[in-house]
């Protein structure tokens, strides 16, 4: 066992060297990415030394109050002890969701198959693997406070007490390395299937992005609900009369008020901890909170069945981990769903006023976009985040007033809307051709000419726009803009003003800054050429302020909100015009870059 | 009176490629007669794919010239692409399309009509075995089914002139067989297929025109069975005559005492 471990430790120090050697090969720049890659694992685990060497400092600490402390810093300490096992049970199981939101990747699945041709039965492959699960961050982070804990209890308090915290959470740390080692095996069986990994990463990133604006929408709603309460209105509180200052307390009476209320608040803290949902004593780090509760109270022996639970749980993950594991390496690779399909009964779209071959580059753009997780979340996510942000800026309609309807919430959320629409398409605009990857080389072989290719991509943008712009307007609408027409007139004008300036620059970004990148993944690999993305997102920029100057201009001049909608369509005719040339320039300049985009997209 | 040459399907005339200081098509004359099964062969690395690509305009030539069907590939580059199919060394297949949804672009991108794009496609998948499988994503086609769709997008359009770069690599036999039928057929129409692959026997069975590039050079090339008699007129297999043009010495294998011990 010990030689295959240290087998596979020769065998990362030589994937690390050999990434060095290719990237050196690469240039510069690259070489020092790969020594980054190299060093900052090395980095992250000087940083958990140093979290798991404070935390089981505390944890000592900890114990002590367990074992011999007042009744308020044994309940405190219970309550943290309690709290931070169940963040770190918590982040265990998120921590599978984080890992997928990187996205599906073959190497799993391609060192799995390595590991299994290795002349090691099964069985010990899965010891081995369910061992390293213990190298997992969050079980190295407090396997050595849950050790400290149990001796320090045994120093301070009965020997008892001592043991069976220390038994406690060493179950508990085996129920970690189990738990995170199921949660490993069911990630890359669920990461094995492209439909089901693209869903899992869908999924996850809706999930994540909703969470992080709860709190926000909480906050707000919270606040409309306490402007609304009967009795609680800005009046009523101004014609309350102020009632006279209290007589100045001693500095005796201030020191015994302050322990007072320290001493409730530890009170309330703990009743508060008692009140956790009855289902949460079923986690496992609760039932070691219980047992530890138990046992420190002098009732070593009555926490015997918590730690039985404890058990339990680690060897009910050990079966569901063993179960995953044989399903892993047993099953062959699944490919996703789909099936028979009569041709004569596809429909062959095509767009109007265009030729053939710009209209298929244009729709398959758009198609193959949608298609991927870029694309979908493009469309999920972008009015989500309008809608959010409509929401929270609803009450601000009411601040501006000097100039009217110039800046009003609506402006605003047009703008926004605008905004967002365009950096969703930032992965396919900035990186129009290379994105296509080998199908880049499938339009190359067909009888398109260089024009029709860089037209086809501009429109496919356009299609992949304005179903996000649409979507975002229709977000903006319900939560506060309304459905004026002007309004939605000036918002799709605006829009089309800044898609036609931004195209032309993203086209030429996308010719001489290409990379090959998978949309299907949400990391690095799916984004454009830093140099692209940047300097687009900086044209973004100027484009919402020629934006601006024309909606805010058109209303100023005629005092109206049509005003804004007749100086986006001005604009809007101008970026066209603009646009027309550019991209013909831009057509030029493919056709002499052809060999090296087209080797990009390819990933040589 | 001497009999008139056959017209050409491909001609080069000193085509050279370079990288950087590195060349890998070294001013070789390629003469494909029309209606001919072209095998191209070579050693790894000889140059094999790189010629494809050049001939094909995914490549643009360092020097020299190329005509295919009797236009100049290099400033008539669409024309040629209207009657070309080619499937390329690593297939060039959108993943996020089906496999019907590829036949389709590929059928609107030669502006064919919408009901020959449907026919064709129908008895293309039909005939690839596909049918079961046209509304998936190409993504999660197999490595054959990969090659099957390629091949099948390059037979769409009909095109008069095939190039087809290892094109039996990761078939199954009965597919294997399949194809080969189909693409005798098409020579038989009058088609010309200019194919490359590293098995040897799929060469001497379908190919009547072999040329062998070997280090960037043309070595040799010509009908099959003229090359196979040789100089000496003694028949040779397509194997030894491979190994003579390349200058690969008989392979010596070492004891390698302890295989199979």
């Amino acid at each position: 066992m010990i030689r295959f471990v240290l087998l596979l430790l020769r065998l990362r120090w030589q994937l690390a060297k050999g990434a060095f050697r290719a990237a050196s090969a690469k240039g510069g720049l690259a070489a020092l990415g790969a020594v980054v890659a190299v060093v900052a694992p090395f980095i992250a685990a000087l940083f958990l030394l140093v979290g798991a060497v404070a935390l089981a400092g505390l944890a000592w600490k900890g114990g002590v109050a367990l074992g011999a402390g007042p009744d308020g810093d044994r309940g405190l300490a219970l309550l943290i002890m309690r709290l931070s096992l169940g963040l770190g049970t918590g982040m265990l199981l998120i921590e599978p969701a984080i890992r997928a939101s990187r996205g599906a990747s073959g190497d799993a699945q391609s060192a799995l198959t390595r590991l299994l041709l290795l002349p090691v039965s099964r069985r010990h492959l899965h010891v081995s693997e369910v061992a390293s699960s213990a190298m997992d961050p969050i079980v190295l982070l407090f396997a050595p406070a849950l050790i400290a804990l149990g001796l320090s209890v045994a120093r301070s308090s009965s020997v008892a007490a001592g043991v069976v915290t220390l038994l406690a959470g060493l179950l508990l740390i085996v129920g970690f390395v189990t738990l995170a080692a199921a949660l490993s095996f069911g990630l890359q069986l669920v990461l094995r299937n492209r439909q089901r990994a693209e869903s899992l990463l869908l999924a996850t990133m809706v999930a994540l992005i909703s969470f992080a604006l709860l709190p926000g929408l909480l906050e707000r709603l919270e606040d409309r609900r306490k402007a609304l309460a009967p009795g609680r209105s800005a009046a009523a509180e101004e014609v309350e009369p102020m009632a006279p200052p209290p007589p100045m307390p001693s500095d005796e009476e201030q020191a015994a008020a302050h322990a007072k209320r320290r001493a409730e608040n530890e009170q309330r803290r703990v009743q508060r901890a008692e009140t956790f949902p009855v289902w949460l004593q079923w986690l496992p780090s609760e039932a070691h909170g219980r047992a530890v509760a138990t046992a420190t109270g002098g009732r070593p022996v009555a926490a015997l069945p918590w730690l039985a639970w404890i058990g339990a749980f680690a060897a009910g993950a050990w079966w569901l981990s063993r179960v995953l594991w044989e399903r892993l390496v047993s099953s062959p690779e699944s490919s996703g769903g789909g099936g028979h399909v009569d041709p004569a009964s596809v429909r062959l779209r095509e767009l109007p006023l265009v030729a053939p071959a710009t209209s298929v580059v244009a729709l398959t753009t758009a198609r193959t976009f949608f298609r991927t997780v870029r694309g979908k979340l493009a469309i999920a996510l972008t009015p989500l985040t309008v809608g959010f942000l409509g929401f929270m800026l609803s009450e601000g309609s009411k601040v501006v007033t000097e100039t009217g309807v110039l800046l009003s919430v609506r402006g605003r959320l047009g703008w926004f809307a605008i905004f967002m629409s365009l950096l969703s398409l930032l992965p396919v605009s900035a990186n129009a051709f290379a994105s296509d990857r080998a199908g880049l080389t499938l339009q190359a072989l067909a009888p398109i000419g260089v024009r029709r290719l860089v037209w086809g991509k501009a429109l496919g943008g356009l299609l992949i726009y304005l179903p996000c712009l649409l979507l975002c307007l229709l977000a903006a609408s319900f939560v506060g803009a309304g459905f004026a027409p002007s309004f939605w007139l000036r918002t799709l004008a605006s829009g089309l003003a800044a898609l036609a300036f931004l195209t032309p620059l993203a086209t030429w970004m996308s010719i001489l800054l290409p990379k090959h990148a998978d949309l299907g993944t949400l990391n690095q690999a799916g984004n454009p050429h830093q140099g692209a993305q940047w300097v687009v997102i900086l044209g973004t920029g100027v484009v919402m302020a020629l934006v601006g100057l024309a909606d805010v201009g058109g209303q100023f001049v005629t005092g109206s909100p049509w005003g804004g909608v007749a100086g986006c369509l001005l604009l809007a005719a101008l970026g066209l015009v603009a646009a027309w040339p550019l991209l013909d320039a831009a057509s030029e300049a493919l056709e002499k870059r052809r060999e090296v985009v087209l080797s990009t997209a390819e990933g040589r | 009176m001497p009999a008139a040459a056959p017209p050409l399907a491909v001609q080069t005339h000193g085509l050279v490629r370079r990288f950087g200081d590195f060349t890998a098509v070294d001013g070789i004359d390629l003469a494909v007669p029309a209606g001919s099964f072209f095998g191209f062969l070579g050693p790894n690395g000889a140059g094999k794919s790189t010629t494809i690509k050049c001939l094909t305009g995914l490549l643009r030539p360092s020097e020299g010239s190329i005509r295919i069907l009797g236009l100049d590939a290099l400033t008539q580059g669409i024309e040629v692409r209207r009657q070309v199919g080619v499937v390329p060394e690593d297939l060039a297949l959108f993943d996020r399309l089906t496999g019907l949804e590829t036949l389709t672009f590929v059928g609107q991108a030669h502006a064919l009509p919408k009901a020959t794009i449907r026919e064709r496609a129908a008895e293309l998948l039909d005939v690839m075995e596909l049918g079961a499988s046209a509304g998936k994503l190409v993504a999660d086609y197999s490595h054959g089914m990969r090659r099957k769709i390629s091949l099948a997008a390059a037979l769409l359009p009909g095109p008069k002139l095939l190039f087809l770069d290892e094109p039996f690599e990761g078939v199954d036999a009965i597919a294997a067989r399949q194809l080969r039928l189909l693409l005798q057929r098409f020579v038989e129409r009058g088609g010309t297929v200019f194919l490359t692959s590293h098995v040897l026997e799929i060469v001497e069975r379908l190919c009547d025109h072999v040329g062998v590039i070997h280090r960037g050079a043309l070595v040799a090339q010509g009908p099959f069975e003229e090359l196979r008699k040789g100089a000496d007129g003694q028949g040779r297999s397509l194997e030894q005559l491979f190994l003579d043009l390349v200058g690969a010495d008989e392979l010596e294998t070492r004891q390698l005492d302890w295989l199979g011990a």
